[in-house]
């Protein structure tokens, strides 16, 4: 295991180094300008270039590299341009918000998916559910969004169309997930408020994690069914729910696991577009702003979370995977 | 009736009292598309937030809603010195920052001192100041190294410096001038304190009750983040917010939905082609044939519907009103003979990445009209962090840029000192006619305004004449609204704003 966790943070390491290298030849290919969007379109040259030497932006761009490299080995991730704060502490503002809303989507997805793999496998109507499931991702997820958007909130007024609360005297608390600080900060009212704003947008993130671990799951299923130990089971008289959770889901579940690892890779793409359409404040609005600003440090800032959110999630699922098969081992 | 009973009725009788007793609060709701970078006026050129950031913090000197007329604010009167270079303000009385201290003319100079540190963005509002100084609690004295006609404009721009207050300055300087902490506080003389900066969802401004003028309708701004604009305009319709201010789409205005207003108002907003000499249109007769298909006459209400008019200059109609609309060629055929002789011609349109979609349909149609004449045209977006590097690479910028851009304030000379002179800051592909420098130069000394207008006026036609210039559309600011809001008090060179100290319910 210690080797295991060894190896897991050595790839995390190379993956940012690699990550940082290929954002800053990006910011030289791209004909971007921090220091004008710093000062504004209007703001006479002379300003800008010297806003531009202040920033070290007139350093080669190896010097600059190793600059922010000895920084970040400081855990310094630099000033954002947009916001004029350490980027640590917008990530410290915006992560949460968004790790709520992909949790909430991975569990909305993760049980969609399971329930709707095993009607297919059980009963004759796995085929029109199956279909609709696909139907129901085969639109771009914008559109999905806003479809959701208009039934449920503009025409039938059920749920809140976007944002975190109702605009109120909220407090956030340690956490920053609004659902567990309505608890610890002793404002269970909000509570309700907090999980009708987070459906929506979790729904809308959970439609494709559901088809694709719905997919995987069934087929999985489907093999794990033919195999002689299910009808041995069936056989030694066990009921099909026994067979179900003891036998088949068990050695079904590691490809439907390394699907979850795959859709978190996924998921932070359609956050992008999530947190946009349903006014979202966290890591993918900032990045989105930041990347309008020229903001390289808050860009380089979201992917650094991005990347180590996924590698750790991967890693966890390789864990969870030795644990239900013992003949994959860890790593 | 039992004594339990009595007892429930009369409590709740007693919550009645108390729930008719307290006056519902009075609460603006609008939204930006993204959130503010600082309401710090000294440190970014912000266009969502304006109308927010003029109720936190006042300039000396302001426009009168609905003209560019300059208006008293902090300052109850000025004089200019005889020779153009001392600006002598007379300070209001009664005026406390938020934090209740008594503003004085050496607080102003603090303050002004701040706002010239080179290190901040907007320092370059006060390039050609000499001198500054406070003989005494009421006035403020700025002397200029040379005369600048477009001063007061500057002082009354919507990024003009805006008074913060010392509990700010001294006491949050925190070794960065107070930056850190003015990113998300707020200490001005407005009539609305900053109260709550939860960045990516919402601010909240309340009644400043200690403000030196009439006190504001509203009890409560509040601004929400809703970067989604098909959002906003549902929220508007179901009454979630009350304004939308700015990106309401123009073909939605002619069947807006009942109970929803509309304010267009003339503003500095000037749609522009700006052409890349070095390329296709190198050759003045390919220029003057491309000149013929974007005629803005083909497609002006398409894109803007009742909402735009052809530009009469070179400089919004808001700022100077041209004598007619920019006269393009008209003749079709004849363009199409040139572009035959020319040979094939393939033009790259650029346009900004601003305004939502009207740009890139802008330049479709033009795409469309340029095929009538034999051009082959191409579209490409160009994100606004990058439209000021198009000079550093002619080779590879587009042949035509249109974009829609605000000049700082509603002087002529704001706009040919950013645009049109050599080495402007948005002179996008590097124009450069040193007469044109000359005659600008020439202008910006005028202090009589029709004299003053014709000079630009002829900068305008020799622009034209260029053919590096094209003024396309002079484009209102609109503002959809909930019917029974009255006393928006727009101005032309406030972008996407209303006035929060003024707007009421009927």
């Amino acid at each position: 295991m210690g080797l295991f966790l060894l190896r897991r943070i050595a790839g995390l390491a190379g993956v940012l180094v690699a990550m940082t290298i290929v954002l800053f030849a990006l910011q030289q290919i791209v004909p971007a300008d921090p220091a004008r969007a710093l000062v504004g379109p209007n703001a006479p040259n002379a300003l800008v270039e010297a806003k531009r030497t202040e920033m070290g932006l007139d350093r080669p761009l190896p010097v600059r590299y190793w600059r922010y490299m000895v920084q970040l080995s400081r855990g310094d991730l630099g000033q954002s341009i947009l916001t004029h704060n350490p980027v640590t502490t917008d990530l410290a503002r915006f992560t949460p918000a968004t790790l709520e809303l992909i949790l909430a989507a991975l569990v909305l997805g993760i049980a969609t998916g399971a329930a709707v793999a095993l009607p297919q496998v059980l009963s004759r109507w796995g085929g029109v559910l199956r279909l609709g499931l696909i139907a129901a991702t085969s639109a771009p997820i914008f559109l999905t969004g806003l479809l959701l958007s208009l039934v449920f909130w503009y025409w039938l007024g059920w749920l809140p169309g976007g944002g975190r609360v109702s605009p109120d005297d909220f407090r956030l608390g340690p956490t920053g997930f609004m659902t567990l600080d309505s608890i610890l900060t002793g404002q269970p009212r909000m509570m309700p408020d907090a999980l009708a704003h987070l459906i929506l947008p979790a729904f809308t993130l959970a439609l494709p994690i559901a088809v694709a671990i719905g997919r995987t799951l069934a087929s999985s299923l489907t093999e794990v069914y033919r195999q002689g130990y299910i009808r041995t089971a069936r056989a030694k008289g066990l009921g099909e729910a026994t067979v179900l959770t003891r036998h088949a889901l068990k050695n079904a579940a590691g490809p439907a696991l390394s699907m979850v690892s795959l859709q978190v890779a996924l998921i932070f793409n359609n956050v992008l577009i999530v947190e946009r359409l349903f006014a979202w404040p966290g890591l993918g609005s900032y990045m989105v702003q930041a990347f309008a600003a020229a903001d390289l440090p808050a860009v380089l800032g979201v992917a650094f979370v991005a990347a180590a959110t996924y590698l750790v999630v991967a890693a966890i699922v390789d864990i969870l995977r030795a644990a239900i098969d013992p003949r994959l081992g860890v790593g | 009736m039992g004594v339990g009973k009595a007892a429930a009725v009369l409590v709740a009788m007693g919550l009645l009292a108390q729930a008719q007793a307290a006056p519902a609060e009075k609460v603006l709701r609008v939204a930006y598309d993204d959130d503010v970078a600082t309401f710090d006026p000294d440190d970014a050129i912000i266009l969502f937030g304006l109308d927010a950031s003029r109720v936190l913090y006042e300039g000396l000197v302001q426009y009168r809603p609905g003209t560019t007329e300059i208006a008293p604010w902090l300052a109850q009167s000025w004089s200019i010195s005889p020779d153009g270079l001392t600006y002598r303000f007379t300070l209001r009385d009664g005026v406390t920052f938020h934090d209740g201290r008594p503003m004085t003319a050496a607080d102003v100079l603090g303050y002004f001192r701040r706002r010239s540190t080179p290190s901040l963005p907007l320092s370059y509002f006060l390039d050609g100041v000499a001198d500054m100084s406070a003989p005494d609690p009421h006035t403020f004295v700025i002397t200029l190294k040379a005369p600048q006609p477009a001063f007061l404009d500057r002082l009354a721009s919507p990024w003009a410096p805006k008074i913060i207050g010392p509990g700010a300055l001294v006491d949050h300087a925190g070794g960065d001038l107070g930056v850190g902490w003015l990113g998300e506080h707020a200490d001005g003389t407005g009539p609305y304190k900053l109260d709550e900066f939860a960045r990516g969802q919402r601010y909240v401004l309340v009644r400043n009750p200690s403000y030196w003028g009439p006190q504001p309708y509203f009890d409560k701004i509040q601004i929400l983040i809703v970067p989604s604009s098909n959002q906003q305009m549902l929220m508007l319709e179901r009454g979630e917010l009350d304004i939308i201010e700015h990106g309401y789409p123009f073909d939605q205005l002619a069947k807006l939905p009942p109970g929803l207003k509309v304010d267009a108002h003339d503003a500095l907003g000037l749609e522009m082609a700006y052409f890349n000499p070095t390329k296709a249109l190198r050759d003045p007769k390919v220029r003057k044939a491309v000149l013929t298909a974007i005629n803005p006459a083909g497609w002006l209400n398409d894109v803007f519907g009742a909402y735009a008019t052809p530009a009469r200059s070179a400089y919004p109609k808001a700022m100077i009103t041209g004598p007619a609309p920019v006269a393009f060629p008209t003749d079709l055929a004849a363009a199409r003979r040139a572009i035959a002789a020319a040979g094939p011609v393939a033009i790259e349109i650029g346009c900004a990445d601003q305004e939502g979609p009207v740009q890139q349909r802008i330049a479709e149609f033009m795409v469309s009209q340029l095929k009538q004449i034999g051009v082959t045209a191409t579209v490409r977006t160009i994100p606004i962090d990058q439209d000021s590097s198009l000079v550093n690479d002619l080779a590879r910028a587009p042949d035509i840029f249109i974009a829609q851009n605000y000049p700082d304030a509603a002087h002529p000379a704001t706009q040919t000192g950013v645009f049109f002179e050599t080495g402007a800051a948005l002179n996008y592909f590097g124009y450069s006619n040193p007469k044109i420098d000359a005659m600008s130069a020439a202008a910006g000394q005028i202090t009589s305004i029709p004299e003053r207008n014709q000079a630009y006026l002829a900068i305008s036609d020799l622009l034209f004449a260029d053919e590096a210039f094209i003024p396309l559309a002079d484009v209102k600011d609109v503002i959809v609204y909930r019917a029974g809001l009255v006393d928006l008090n727009t101005r032309p060179a406030l972008p996407w704003a209303v006035d929060y100290a003024t707007i009421r319910r009927e």
